[in-house]
């Protein structure tokens, strides 16, 4: 009889604590491996947890509601034997996600022994124990590293397994096991998998029913990371299967995967905030009015915007910029590309304007409406979309007084323009209707403090309300 | 003349020239490597000698008595005028021959050294070979042992090679007995009964179990059973075999059926209780090496390696099954290991195959072992009265039975009908290949042949079948 000590499971991406929610089962409960015995909210999802291994239920360490860091020791499960499957498999620990530590029931002078050996302070519960995040295991297990071979007591790191492999502390596949046993995989497959020298055994298949495909040696003998993100994924079941009502799934198009990915990096890679301010363009819409008919291109508020944070831009640099995260320098841009977005029927687009400060007002607009009807036919090529050096979108044509834009990352700002329209406004004393407009900037934290990003936004508003300035380019 | 020690040295020796031991000197020579292979008989060891080729022969032979009278039923009007049986035994012994001589011929070929002698280890390093006239001392860098295994033989039923005989004697015989005793209900037995019944002897068969070829599903036994009367009659199950005793010309098998004696009379008692490894490694002088063997086995890892690093072993002396088909592949994978290339005994399948009538063949899990291991199953089932092959033959006793998980993957396959020894052969692929049932289920298999019944089993398993219900 084994009891296993069940940590709370590393779900990957980072995620290092979460909610436990609830247990699915209860002290002297059977278990089956991988049932689902328990659910916990981390800040990404909510995450199913799975058994480590056939076995009854000792003892439930975690309550729902406790905060939970991976690693902590949320249940005693007792087994026969080690973790065994049904199916016969002999790495069923080194499968799971979920990190196990077996302590074997040895009698108490076995233990003493063991610790005698074992000098180092011994604050965890056995000397044998081996302290490391499951995919620190598993890489341990890429690598033909022993865990217990590094170091005991102490948590071992990613870091200490490479310096282990590199060091040539790795045990050799072990003369290719004895048993034979349901390997699901192809004869070929199988020789080539030990001409590359990799044990078939700790091979994630993605082909179909878990199949090791060809791919999958290639793939694991280049040590890519692909096969590895696959078991990460596969642990980490979303409960969205239970829906109380019809659901359809929609595939996403390439162009929705690439918006997702960007936007979640610019997310999570600048700190964002978004600083909004009130514009008063009535003189700028009387202006605007006057002079729309004596040029041919469909002028808009845009052209005028581009110019007005054209000039802001020049006197803040830093908001026509880029952050080098390595050499942590910030890189300020002496051109002005701006990317506008647009919106077309496959999603969103960015379509670059080059050289802003270059143009004038009628040839910007002129640019704007050809990339917008570029954008929606898609005929832009890779050039016009590659990012600019700022970004500004328009969203308030649509509808919205004010949004917070998501920054085009590695640009460090992005101007968010709002419904343009009437609104009751004070002047000298007394309550006028005046044509306004909100605009949003949303700003790299990291780059930008929030002083400048209002002054930069006082000059903006400056120069939109005194448009003659700006009609001096015209 | 003994000559006395004359010491050669080599790369590789195989001990044992059967299907393990010629494939293991061929492929290690085309590695390069120099081969002396030693045997103390014939090349081709018990398979191609005294084992599944003549035993083959002689049931393809032995058909004729039914084909004559499937040719009268369907209007071609035949009779069997004289059987010589020195004749077919002729025409057996040249199968045998040409065999032998082309896997000779490939020894030549790759430039194996083959020496006729017996083998003794003298350490890890260098075995004596003692030959007719002579001894001689081959120093080695590796070694393979595939000396095989031998009839087992009963206490009380000692081989005297004149009465009670193994079966490599029934494979000898002058003539066709009028009776034959059998004792022992597995394969071996049960293709004797197929091959001597048809030529016109009574052939009885004392089974110590409760059922003959206990080895295989009850249901296929069954059929057997069913079709032929020659499984069914003049068998004597639970019945302990004890001794023989001689009367005239007849040798009279002395048994114990649960408490009852039992006299059975026969020209030849063919003792066929299975097979042992004992006698073949006793003489190899194993002492002299790290060799362990286990329970009459040579203990060998997956890449055929013994517990004495310099030694590998294949074939029935590594463990069961006895079969040649293992022996070919283990003594391939040993041969390219021993030559540095990264080989190993990784089968998960290993196909059986009997010559009754109609012939068994088996591969994977069947039902009954498959539920031991998962709750749900897809079962298909084809017999064979439904293939249109099978119908222009005559030949419709049979089905194939294909078990799946309920996901569909294959987990083996039953086949129990004519030609079920061929068809075997494709269930094994798609079980090494990780099939599951729409793989088989939808490929196209030509039209008519027996092969297609595996894709309609396929198909009654996915309840797609068109043919049967």
């Amino acid at each position: 009889m084994i009891t296993i000590k069940f940590e709370f499971p590393d779900t990957g991406e980072g995620v290092t604590e979460g909610k436990f929610l609830e247990w699915n089962v209860e002290t002297g409960d059977d278990v089956e491996e991988d049932q689902v015995i328990g659910e916990a909210e981390t800040d990404k999802a909510v995450v199913e947890i799975p058994a480590p291994a056939d076995g009854t239920v000792k003892e439930l360490m975690a309550s729902p509601g406790d905060r939970v860091e991976v690693g902590d020791i949320i249940m005693e499960l007792e087994t026969q034997g080690a973790g065994k499957r049904k199916k016969s498999d002999n790495n069923s620990e080194q499968k799971e996600e979920a990190s196990v530590e077996e302590v074997e029931e040895t009698p108490e002078e076995e233990k003493n022994e063991a610790s005698k050996e074992d000098d180092s302070d011994n604050s965890s519960e056995s000397s044998k124990d081996i302290l490391a995040l499951p995919k620190v295991r598993k890489l341990a297990e890429e690598k033909g590293v022993d865990p217990a071979t590094i170091k005991s007591g102490e948590r071992i790191t990613e870091e200490d397994v490479l310096e282990a492999a590199e060091g040539g502390n790795s045990i050799q596949s072990k003369a290719i096991g004895q048993d034979s046993e349901e390997v699901n995989a192809t004869p070929s497959v199988r020789q080539l998998a030990r001409e590359k020298d990799i044990d078939i055994q700790r091979v994630e298949g993605t082909g179909r029913g878990g199949k090791i495909t060809r791919e999958d040696i290639v793939k694991t003998a280049e040590g890519s990371e692909e096969v590895t993100e696959k078991t990460n994924k596969t642990t980490k079941t979303m409960r969205s299967e239970d829906y109380r009502g019809e659901v359809q799934r929609v595939q996403m198009t390439g162009l929705r995967k690439s918006i997702a990915s960007k936007m979640e990096k610019s997310r999570f890679t600048a700190p964002h905030v978004t600083h909004v301010e009130k514009a008063d363009i009535t003189d700028l819409a009387d202006l605007r009015d006057k002079v729309k008919n004596e040029v041919d291109a469909h002028l808009t508020y845009l052209p005028f915007i581009m110019k007005a944070s054209l000039n802001a831009l020049k006197d803040y640099p830093d908001l026509n910029a880029e952050l080098d995260e390595e050499k942590d320098e910030v890189i300020r841009k002496k051109f002005y590309d701006f990317n506008i977005a647009v919106d077309t029927d496959r999603g969103l687009l960015v379509p670059k304007i080059n050289s802003v400060d270059d143009k004038n007002m009628v040839k910007l607009a002129e640019n704007i409406v050809e990339k917008a009807e570029e954008a929606r036919d898609e005929e832009l090529d890779r050039e016009e979309m590659q990012p600019g050096t700022f970004s500004i979108t328009n969203l308030g044509v649509i509808g919205g007084e004010e949004f917070t834009p998501i920054i085009n990352y590695p640009q460090v700002a992005i101007l968010g323009i709002g419904k343009i329209g009437e609104t009751a406004e004070v002047v000298e004393g007394e309550v006028e209707p005046r044509t306004t407009v909100k605009l949003s900037l949303s700003y790299d934290h990291r780059v930008v403090d929030g002083a400048t990003a209002a002054h930069f936004m006082n000059d903006l508003v400056e120069n939109l309300e005194n448009p003659e300035e700006l009609m001096v380019n015209l | 003349m003994v000559v006395g020690d004359i010491a050669t040295g080599t790369d590789l020796v195989v001990i044992g020239a059967g299907p393990g031991g010629y494939s293991a000197a061929i492929r290690a020579a085309q590695e390069g490597q120099d081969v002396v292979l030693i045997d103390k008989e014939k090349i081709g060891g018990t398979c191609l000698n005294r084992g599944c080729i003549p035993a083959k022969a002689f049931i393809h032979a032995s058909k004729f008595h039914d084909d004559i009278q499937h040719w009268n039923r369907i209007g071609i009007k035949a009779e069997c005028e004289h059987i010589d049986f020195q004749e077919i035994k002729e025409w057996k012994d040249e199968i045998v021959e040409k065999l032998d001589s082309g896997v000779e011929r490939m020894l030549e070929h790759e430039n194996v050294e083959y020496k006729k002698g017996e083998a003794k280890f003298i350490d890890s390093n260098s075995i004596r070979v003692e030959e007719e006239h002579r001894t001689d001392k081959i120093e080695f860098e590796k070694a393979i042992i595939a000396t095989g295994s031998s009839p087992v033989e009963l206490s009380g039923l000692e081989f005297d090679r004149e009465k009670v005989i193994s079966s490599r004697e029934l494979l000898n015989l002058e003539e066709v007995p009028d009776e034959i005793v059998v004792v022992g209900g597995g394969y071996i037995g049960m293709e004797a009964v197929t091959k001597f019944s048809k030529f016109g002897a009574t052939v009885k068969v004392i089974e110590a179990r409760d059922r003959v070829l206990a080895n295989f599903d009850e249901e296929i036994v069954n059929q057997l059973q069913e079709v032929s009367d020659h499984y069914r009659d003049e068998i004597y199950t639970s019945a302990k075999a004890q001794g023989v005793r001689y009367e005239d010309d007849k040798a009279v098998l002395v048994a114990d059926q649960e408490g009852e004696k039992l006299e059975i009379e026969g020209d030849y008692i063919l003792v066929a209780a299975g097979r042992t490894t004992r006698p073949n490694l006793k003489s190899l002088e194993l002492d002299s090496t790290n060799v362990e063997v286990e329970n009459g086995f040579v203990q060998t890892d997956r890449q055929m390696r013994t517990t004495d690093e310099n030694i590998f072993a294949v074939g029935d002396v590594v463990g069961r099954p006895m079969l040649a088909h293992k022996a070919y592949r283990e003594g391939k994978v040993a041969a390219e290991v021993i030559s540095g290339k990264k080989s190993a005994f990784d089968n998960q399948y290993i196909p059986k195959a009997m010559y009754t009538d109609p012939e068994v063949a088996t591969v994977g899990l069947n039902a009954e072992k498959a539920r031991e291991e998962y709750e749900d199953l897809r079962i298909g089932r084809f017999p064979f009265t439904a293939s249109g092959r099978a119908l222009t033959t005559t030949k419709t006793d049979g089905f194939i039975r294909v078990v799946a998980r309920d996901d569909g993957k294959l987990l083996g396959a039953q086949i129990v009908g004519p030609r079920a020894s061929d068809m075997i052969a494709e269930a094994a692929l798609a079980l090494e290949m990780q099939a599951y049932l729409g793989d088989v289920a939808h490929t196209i298999h030509a039209h008519p042949t027996f092969p297609e019944a595996l894709s309609e089993a396929c198909e009654d398993a996915l309840d797609e079948s068109v043919h049967t219900y």
